[in-house]
């Protein structure tokens, strides 16, 4: 058994990163609502809550830090510690995202959308799914899913490019200048989207690398060349 | 093919009726840094005592199996030629109460060795390999016993490498030691791992990380693991390494 405050101490990193988590999905999901209905409030507030996030990663690091100077861990310890710093660095840059998303919405405040969100909804609907499966690849160490996220980021990525080409004819066909900077802006919000699926899957590669030692896109991109053969 | 000095096949070894040793099957490197770690009473010094016949100094002490050094089986050899070819350095520094001098001059004389300028000769490279000829140089003929716990464990090293060694096997060097004399030491054995193959023995798992290339767990006499320190450090095949490099039992 080991000691009792090097177990305490892990499990407040834990506790750190599991909040952290939630609280970045709700931020992705509220900035897609924001975005949805033009709500400039919400938008303030997702902004506003951003540094709540900031502290979760400022407590992760210097909670892991010092227990990495503390306990120095190893085997199975090193690799849990090593990555928590970089989920938390990952969940950091996806809420970014959400203020960027945010930001959108606050500078078109009043406005109506150009075009009601299809395809963005299509891809925040790929990105709030990753995040549940990410979630619960976190707590149940069910590293199946970790794999299935690689291949919705894939799906993530070419509804992505249809929606660069859907935007550009739209802008080319349009007169009216504002409605051109919304499509612009909306264009961004796509590209954010995009990165926050990136995201997700960095943090399932951490979470395989956790586990297994092993690097997650390495194992698919064997598991590909094998059933080409 | 890699650069094996010793070869271990189906080591068994008893003290008595006690299995200490249990089918210990290994390839140990040449001229790289080997760490043995594991819990008290795994068998690892016992293990170590082994690679240059120490371990037969207990009357019940037994063997079975095989140990290759250089491709000949050292159970079959002389154990003072085995000696030789293989020096240790112990726990505890353990000058002989004679000069500094003379604690280097003993083992080569009791080699036959008795010209005075291959005597000073070897005095001088023993001591500037053990990193200590520019703290004694002057003083040779000073008592080992009166240097510092330090100075007295590389003095140990320079006494060990007098006979000109293949390997060192140095059991828990630096366990009395300050940790300013510790990190000396540590940094000595990554300079002598250019020339020699050293095997250690340590209860400081951070020490075997810091010096090693190649760990090596022992569990209940048994060799649980054996690979290079890094992978051993992130990503240890068996559950039982992974669980004492935890800290879950020690």
């Amino acid at each position: 058994m080991r000691q009792r405050h090097l177990e305490e101490d892990f499990e407040h990193i834990k506790t750190y990163l599991s909040e952290m988590m939630e609280d970045v999905r709700k931020q992705i999901l509220d900035s897609i609502n924001a975005l949805e209905h033009i709500n400039y409030e919400k938008a303030v507030k997702i902004i506003k809550d951003d540094d709540l996030i900031d502290d979760f990663q400022r407590k992760i690091e210097n909670e892991t830090f010092a227990y990495i100077g503390r306990y120095n861990p190893l085997a199975e310890d090193l690799r849990y510690v090593i990555m928590v710093i970089k989920i938390a660095t990952d969940l950091e840059r996806i809420a970014d995202l959400a203020v960027n998303i945010s930001k959108v919405v606050k500078k078109h405040k009043g406005e109506q959308l150009p075009k009601p969100l299809v395809h963005i909804k299509k891809m925040s609907g790929y990105v709030i799914k990753m995040l549940d499966d990410v979630l619960n690849a976190y707590y149940e160490t069910d590293l199946s899913v970790t794999k299935k996220i690689c291949y919705d980021d894939e799906e993530i990525d070419k509804i992505y490019k249809f929606i660069k080409e859907e935007i550009s004819v739209k802008i080319i066909e349009c007169d009216d200048i504002s409605e051109v900077k919304f499509f612009i802006d909306l264009l961004l919000v796509a590209r954010f989207l995009e990165r926050v699926g990136d995201h997700i899957v960095n943090i399932a590669e951490e979470l395989y690398y956790m586990e297994m030692g092993e690097n997650l896109h390495e194992v698919i991109e064997i598991e590909k060349k094998l059933s080409k053969e | 093919m890699e650069n094996i000095i010793f070869e271990i096949k189906k080591l068994n070894f008893y003290y008595g009726s006690n299995h200490i040793l249990k089918d210990v099957e290994c390839g140990i490197q040449k001229n790289k840094v080997t760490a043995i770690v594991g819990p008290s009473g795994c068998g690892k010094t016992t293990f170590l005592r082994t690679l240059n016949r120490m371990s037969d100094l207990a009357p019940t002490a037994n063997y079975t199996g095989k140990i290759f050094l250089d491709g000949e089986n050292i159970l079959d050899q002389d154990p003072i030629k085995v000696r030789e070819k293989v020096g240790m350095v112990f726990q505890q520094p353990n000058p002989f109460p004679k000069s500094i001098r003379n604690n280097l001059t003993y083992g080569p004389k009791l080699h036959g060795e008795k010209n005075k300028k291959v005597l000073d000769e070897i005095v001088e490279s023993s001591l500037k390999q053990a990193a200590l000829w520019d703290e004694v140089k002057d003083n040779l003929k000073k008592s080992g016993m009166a240097l510092s716990g330090g100075q007295q464990q590389r003095l140990c090293i320079a006494r060990a490498l007098s006979v000109k060694p293949e390997v060192l096997l140095l059991d828990e060097p630096t366990s009395a030691l300050d940790p300013i004399a510790t990190s000396k030491i540590e940094e000595l054995v990554e300079e002598l791992s250019k020339n020699y193959t050293i095997i250690i023995v340590t209860h400081n798992l951070q020490q075997a990380l810091r010096i090693s290339d190649y760990m090596m767990f022992f569990y209940l006499g048994e060799l649980v693991e054996f690979d290079r320190t890094e992978k051993m450090a992130t990503k240890p095949s068996d559950k039982r390494t992974n669980d004492y490099l935890r800290g879950i039992f020690s």
